[in-house]
């Protein structure tokens, strides 16, 4: 099993959703997440303010997957969130040792 | 999981004790006449659920000797937990008794409710008696505290009616607080009506024991996954069940308010406030608005013995409503947190569901979005509550408060549950509706109709859309039309968001709304509208004979009384500072303006005043003028010590809006005298008003100056500035 991490701009969340449910994903757990990579943030001016954005907000999805699918989910993650533009995202993949689904206690991959 | 059930329980445990206690006498005879078994807290009185624990002393004389005491109670304790009973123990003499209750008053509310279970009876009599007379006796020294660990009781554990997931037993309104009730009933220094807060009590333990039952657990929190459970076992539906415990909930905290607030006059007489008298003998059917507006600004309650005389059937109201009544409602919504429990109180009485029969939609009305923390009637309430804190941020907060109040009003039943933006469509319909009937214009009307189906617009918007695209704020900009509407809706977003709860207003959402509302003001600022300069709105202008009202030799001040206010004129010659005496003038005279209109015309000053005053003596009136006009009365002097400016105002200069004037915007709390700070700081300047435009919208003056130098020109931009500053010094605390 594999955990699958994207962070994408937040207004193809959407699309990265729907992409992933049409695979069948089952579940996935998001945040809002701030961050900046190349592109450095920037600086916004709101009501006459002026206030430092060098953290640009993303979302951040999280999904644990067999190891058969990590291919797939990468590829329709990085597919869907993709604009061409500076900013897209990253989505990197780390080895998980044991999942336990708290109400059944089924572990492994039946707990996906 | 009634009544009956409870006192079952309680007898059944009852009988045990008593055959536990007698066999233990009977082994120890030493102990017989001087031991006892006292049930406390929710076995005391006689309610324990089945899962409930059990709350049990055993209380000795004094000189039985601590190695019987202690065999007593393990003849009594063991066999009870071999049966599996959550016991929860004490053994006390009744001195030890009497000094923890005087040490801790947790343990003396617990002790109002000793029963007398098993052995001697007159220990506990007189145990009890003591306790009690010792609790009546401290009870003054006491009450701070015991408000105190309320007050942070009902912080931590929310409101049974309103809260998301609220508490049976902590929360406002909850079982905890009946319990309080009966506690401070019992000091004697306050009663409470009996018979409802003993009906309610059962009501909320009938659902308690079924909670239990439900959770499999003794958990008070009322949480929506077992709501089904909980309804099956009472035989009736899931939301009914709802709303009755959040009713149950509600009035009981409405008692135990009031509870408090009686206490906290009794005990501290300085505290009372003085409202408006009510005349009984009026029939205007909008006399609760104002009283209630009152009540909310103050931050005192609306007793429920007026809010029952104002709901007393009478002449339906007319639609639309008249311009007084408008006014004190949005007065009431602007009126800061005291909007809530009057509310409250008059929803209570049914007042609120005769002018707005709509509410009956949300009332109570558990929200389907876990970020919510309030229900949706409440979280509407919040929602004006932290639009109150925001006035100043918009052109026109009478409609930023009735927004507020009806951005979810479409959430009835009819769209519960369905697309999120179907509430705001349904929702619309009927603030367009409601707005109309409360008797403001067509354009308001649109305005907050305009306001509650684009609610979750910017939101929506800027999480969900790429805001480096910039056809993603031209198309907000042609929804949303003009800046000052966008103002309003950005405002209004911010409320929701932050009424709704902490997930909802994240610094992450914030700085998507604030982007996107910035790139929004940029695309209307070289694309928008123009605003209509406001000396060109109409419906002000002078009168064009000057000279058949007025003269340049004297002032003439002529009023015309109304029912719920008068309008004074006067005329006069112009010069700097007219407007500045007059204004303080009627402040002197404790003569609240609500809206005026100045402007000058061949060398003469006219002016229009509305009063509040239903009656102006004019010529009194003109002698407190003349004595001003001739430096007898120093206004400085009285004004500024009587009345000084409490919270800051907002000064902007309205660049490009006239090429002929100055234009000054002034946005400041209503208050004695702020009017007369606005013209003295522009005379001092040595600025001459062409012309002025005051309003009142709520608690807060909005004012719009066209003001020009001694040759009648504009100012130049660095002096418009630094009179705008010298302006927001002076209306705001020194």
């Amino acid at each position: 099993m594999k955990l699958v991490t994207a962070v994408v701009k937040p207004h193809k969340w959407d699309d990265v959703r729907d992409a992933l449910e049409t695979f069948g994903v089952a579940g996935m757990t998001v945040t809002e997440a701030s961050g900046y990579g190349r592109q450095k943030g920037h600086t916004e001016v709101y009501r006459g303010a002026e206030y430092d954005v060098t953290l640009v907000p993303k979302i951040r999805v999280e999904i644990v997957v067999d190891d058969d699918d990590v291919a797939d989910v990468v590829g329709i993650v990085a597919k869907a969130a993709q604009t061409g533009k500076i900013g897209d995202g990253k989505v990197w993949v780390q080895p998980v040792d044991s999942v336990l689904r708290i109400r059944t206690g089924e572990q492994g991959a039946a707990a996906l | 999981m009634t009544a009956a059930a409870r006192a079952e329980r309680c007898r059944s445990l009852d009988e045990r004790l008593r055959s536990l206690l007698a066999e233990a006498v009977r082994a120890l005879p030493e102990a017989a006449g001087r031991t006892a078994l006292v049930a406390v807290g929710g076995y005391g009185r006689s309610e324990m659920s089945p899962l409930s624990d059990v709350d049990v002393v055993l209380l000795h004389t004094p000189d039985l000797p601590d190695d019987v005491c202690a065999e007593v109670a393990e003849l009594v304790w063991y066999p009870l937990w071999d049966d599996g009973v959550s016991l929860d123990h004490a053994v006390r003499s009744t001195d030890e008794m009497r000094s923890v209750a005087a040490a801790d008053w947790k343990a003396a509310v617990g002790m109002v409710d000793t029963r007398h279970v098993a052995g001697e009876q007159s220990l506990v009599r007189s145990v009890r008696s003591a306790v009690l007379a010792d609790w009546r006796r401290g009870a003054r020294r006491r009450l701070p505290q015991l408000r105190a660990a309320w007050a942070e009781r009902l912080d931590r554990a929310g409101d049974l009616a309103y809260s998301a997931v609220p508490d049976l037993k902590d929360s406002r309104g909850g079982l905890r607080d009946a319990v309080l009730l009966r506690a401070l009933v019992a000091t004697w220094l306050v009663d409470a009506p009996h018979r409802p807060l003993e009906e309610h009590r059962a009501a909320l333990l009938d659902i308690r024991d079924s909670l239990h039952v439900a959770a499999g657990r003794p958990s008070d929190r009322w949480t929506p996954e077992l709501l089904p459970d909980v309804a099956r076992l009472h035989g009736v539906e899931p939301e009914p069940l709802d709303h009755q415990l959040r009713d149950v909930g509600r009035r009981t905290g409405q008692l135990v308010d009031l509870t408090w607030s009686r206490l906290l006059h009794r005990s501290s007489p300085r505290r009372r406030i003085r409202t408006r008298r009510i005349d009984r003998s009026a029939t205007d059917p909008f006399a609760f608005v104002p009283a209630a507006a009152d009540a909310a600004e103050r931050g005192v309650l609306l007793g429920p013995s007026a809010a029952a005389w104002f709901a007393r059937p009478s002449a339906t109201l007319p639609d639309p409503w008249p311009e007084h009544a408008r006014r004190d409602l949005v007065r009431l919504l602007a009126a800061g947190p005291g909007l809530v429990p009057v509310w409250e109180t008059l929803d209570c009485a049914g007042l609120v569901g005769r002018f707005l029969p709509e509410w009956s939609g949300i009332r109570l009305r558990r929200s389907q979005s876990a970020v919510h923390r309030f229900t949706i009637d409440r979280h509407s309430v919040e929602t004006c509550v932290e639009a109150s804190h925001r006035l100043r941020d918009v052109a026109r907060p009478d409609l930023l408060v009735l927004a507020a109040l009806l951005h979810d009003i479409g959430k009835g039943p009819a769209v519960d549950g369905a697309d999120r933006d179907d509430h705001s469509t349904a929702g619309a319909q009927t603030a367009d509706k409601i707005a109309r009937r409360l008797g403001f214009d067509d354009d308001s009307a649109t305005t907050v109709a305009f306001l509650v189906r684009n609610h979750l617009l910017l939101p929506g918007t800027a999480v969900r859309r790429d805001l480096d695209d910039p056809a993603t704020a031209r198309a907000v900009a042609a929804e949303v039309g003009d800046l000052d509407r966008l103002e309003l809706l950005a405002t209004l977003v911010e409320c929701d968001a932050r009424s709704a709860g902490p997930t909802a207003w994240t610094g992450w959402r914030a700085g998507q709304v604030h982007r996107l509302v910035g790139e929004v003001a940029a695309v209307l600022r070289r694309t928008g509208p123009q605003p209509t300069p406001v000396e060109h709105l109409g419906g002000w202008e002078p009168p064009r004979r000057l000279g058949a009202t007025g003269g340049r030799d004297g002032y003439q001040l002529v009023a015309e009384a109304g029912s719920h206010g008068s309008r004074l004129l006067v005329t006069g010659p112009d010069r700097i500072g007219l407007l500045a005496d007059l204004a303080g003038t009627l402040a002197a005279a404790g003569l609240g303006v609500r809206a005026a209109r100045a402007a000058t015309r061949d060398g003469v000053a006219w002016s229009q005043w509305d009063l509040d005053a239903t009656t102006v003596d004019t010529g009194r009136l003109k002698l407190r003028l003349d004595r001003v006009l001739d430096a007898t009365t120093d206004l400085a002097t009285r004004l500024d010590i009587a009345s000084p400016p409490a919270t800051a105002a907002r000064v902007r200069v309205l660049s490009g809006t006239s090429a002929t004037a100055t234009v000054l915007e002034v946005r400041a709390a209503d208050q004695p005298a702020l009017l007369w700070r606005v013209f003295r700081t522009l005379a001092d300047a040595g600025a001459d008003v062409r012309s002025a435009h005051v309003d009142t919208l709520g608690p807060q003056a909005q004012d719009v100056l066209y003001v020009t130098d001694r040759h009648g020109r504009a100012l130049p931009q660095h002096a418009a500035d630094r009179l705008a500053a010298a302006l927001k010094r002076a209306l705001s605390p020194h």
